[in-house]
């Protein structure tokens, strides 16, 4: 009974195999192995923005700002101080953690929903001004260069096939950890704000806590995502934090699909992998984008990952929708009420 | 000494006071209505001595201590636990995890627990999963466990909302016109709930519109119009009130 695998979890593990093979046969130059690490990386940050959006059923639009954070907080740490990468992954969650929960209590004791948007959009804007101003902290416009990349017993993890290696198994770990937390008494509880606010307070979760710690949980996780771009690419600058990256990360997790997990490890593939195929196009990617994400809302409004999910138990003649395993279970229920 | 008890408890809106200087006063052990017609406070009453609203003037005492103005969650954590006028689930999850998600308060897992599934965590899982089964058992939506809570019939709406709070563990239910939009056999139903509530030790504030329900089910009564007490006192008292008719049924012509 322990052992039996959630429905999500074979989609998942069919796509992670996909995803750890392809790259030894199809990405093969240094250039399209550097898009794999991308993805892993956006599927992070996507993932973090997908805790605020299916979990809390709020929404952050000063999200890429924690990104972009984390990203200078663990580049500055190495460059300026020389302390080593691996700190700088643990520091730069800690401090985007740290200020999540700072903001996160300014803006959520008073508000939720539209609200919170504009407090964090306010926010982002002001994050970004920051990074683009201070200069002497910052590096001003043109931002932090010559990021060294984490070294292992010496050897630098510099390849991309290896980085993209070393993200995936933090994705998975991530991912492992995000479903446990799930069913957690403080996943419940989150959940059960989420579901009604009202309730979950009557029957004794403390409702705006739990909210400002699940806001800065989901900060400190894309601040961790922000190192891992900042020392795979090996330079920072403001528009991290602004609103492009905050773009990026939307369509990973609606186009993906919220609560799902695995929905915004597909998005953020989807996601880079199209933009690449529309390079020739320069900007006006994002005109395409646009209209893609309208598209998926329109007509696929639960996202690729959950619309994959129906289809795979349609096949199995499993037309019950509510048979689909405990934790797993209440949020695709959610998903499918949203189609 | 009274398990909950208000003094001048009053709650002004505008310029209009929707409770009125009420004095409230609940022994443990009692199942006490709160009846009055439309718009006489019930409700406001119940939302001020839950932490829902804050107090304009006056006092809310439970189990001896000055609780005015907490928090809900607070006082939920000291075991008083209420239900809403309108029915109020987690529609979306099943009636299982809706009364997973009420055990909260006695959900003793460890996060590290939770994240390792270590052996305790999974015994006390099990513990929890074991209670809600009884809870959904007590309330007869043993069968009902694996349905998704907004496919529930409105009685058994009712009984879930209850199976929720009562997964709280509260020595004091406040309930908010539970029988709203129940047939007479779901109502008595839930009135049979609520007197097997009683004699497990928890006491009941039970706010009704209902006249003939209420005075089935309660050991006293307390009357509020206009945001004010008109009368107190057992069922058969509280029927025979003049005050009380009058405020019913409005004043007979030349009376």
């Amino acid at each position: 009974m322990r052992l039996r695998i959630p429905p999500g979890w074979w989609l998942g593990g069919l796509v992670l195999l996909v995803v750890v093979l392809v790259p030894l046969f199809l990405f093969t130059n240094t250039y399209n192995r550097g898009l794999l690490v991308l993805i892993v990386i956006y599927a992070i940050a996507g993932l973090s923005l997908d805790y605020i959006m299916g979990e809390m059923g709020q929404f952050s639009f000063g999200h890429a700002a924690f990104w972009g954070f984390g990203a200078y907080v663990s580049a500055k740490l190495a460059l300026d101080l020389g302390i080593s990468p691996w700190i700088g992954f643990l520091a730069a969650p800690a401090a985007a953690g740290l200020v999540g929960l700072l903001i996160g209590y300014i803006a959520l004791r008073r508000t939720r929903n539209l609200e919170l948007a504009i407090v964090t959009l306010g926010f982002g804007v002001l994050a970004w001004t920051v990074a683009l101003r201070w200069r002497p902290v910052t590096g001003g416009p043109s931002g932090l260069r010559q990021v060294p990349p984490p070294s292992l017993f010496g050897w630098e993890i510099r390849s991309e096939l290896a980085y993209f290696y070393f993200a995936l198994l933090l994705l998975l770990g991530i991912v492992f950890l995000l479903s446990r937390l799930r069913t957690s008494r403080f996943g419940r509880g989150v959940r059960s704000i989420h579901e009604n606010e009202d309730l979950a307070k009557s029957i004794g979760v403390a409702a705006t806590k739990y909210y400002v710690l699940a806001f800065s949980f989901a900060c400190a996780l894309v601040g961790f995502s922000g190192a891992l771009y900042a020392h795979h690419f090996r330079f920072v600058n403001p528009n991290l934090l602004g609103l492009d990256y905050m773009f990026i990360f939307l369509i990973v997790v609606l186009v993906g699909g919220t609560g799902t997990l695995w929905g915004p490890v597909m998005g953020a593939a989807i996601f880079v992998l199209v933009s690449e195929w529309l390079r020739a196009l320069q900007e006006y990617r994002f005109v395409i984008f646009g209209v893609v994400l309208l598209l998926v809302v329109l007509f696929m409004p639960i996202g690729v990952f959950p619309a994959l999910q129906k289809i795979a138990r349609r096949i199995r003649g499993r037309n019950d929708d509510k048979e689909s395993g405990a934790p797993m279970g209440e949020h695709a229920l959610e998903a499918d009420k949203a189609g | 000494m009274p398990i909950l008890e208000t003094s001048g408890l009053t709650r002004m809106f505008g310029g209009l006071s929707a409770v009125d200087e009420l004095d409230l006063s609940v022994e443990e052990g009692e199942i006490r209505g709160l009846i009055g017609p439309n718009g006489s406070g019930k409700t406001t009453a119940l939302n001020l001595i839950t932490g829902y609203i804050k107090p304009t003037r006056g006092v809310v005492r439970y189990q001896g201590s000055d609780v005015s103005g907490e928090q809900p969650h607070d006082l939920a954590r000291l075991g008083l636990v209420r239900t809403f006028q309108i029915t109020t689930l987690f529609e979306n999850l099943t009636v299982r995890d809706n009364v997973l998600h009420g055990s909260h308060l006695n959900n003793p897992t460890s996060l590290m627990g939770a994240l390792t599934r270590s052996r305790r965590y999974r015994r006390q899982s099990a513990e929890i999963e074991d209670r809600v089964r009884e809870l959904l058992a007590f309330v007869g939506l043993g069968e009902r466990i694996d349905a998704v809570a907004r496919d529930l019939s409105a009685g058994e709406h009712r009984y879930l909302e209850i199976a929720i709070a009562l997964a709280a563990e509260p020595k004091m239910l406040l309930l908010d016109e539970p029988a709203t939009g129940l047939n007479p056999e779901e109502a008595a139903y839930l009135m049979n709930l609520i007197r097997t509530l009683r004699r497990q030790g928890v006491t009941v504030l039970l706010v009704e519109h209902n006249m003939r329900l209420i005075t089935n089910i309660c050991t006293r009564i307390t009357v509020l119009n206009f945001g004010a007490k008109i009368a107190e006192g057992t069922p058969e008292e509280i029927v025979g009130n003049p005050d009380v008719i009058t405020a019913y049924l409005g004043k007979r012509r030349g009376a």
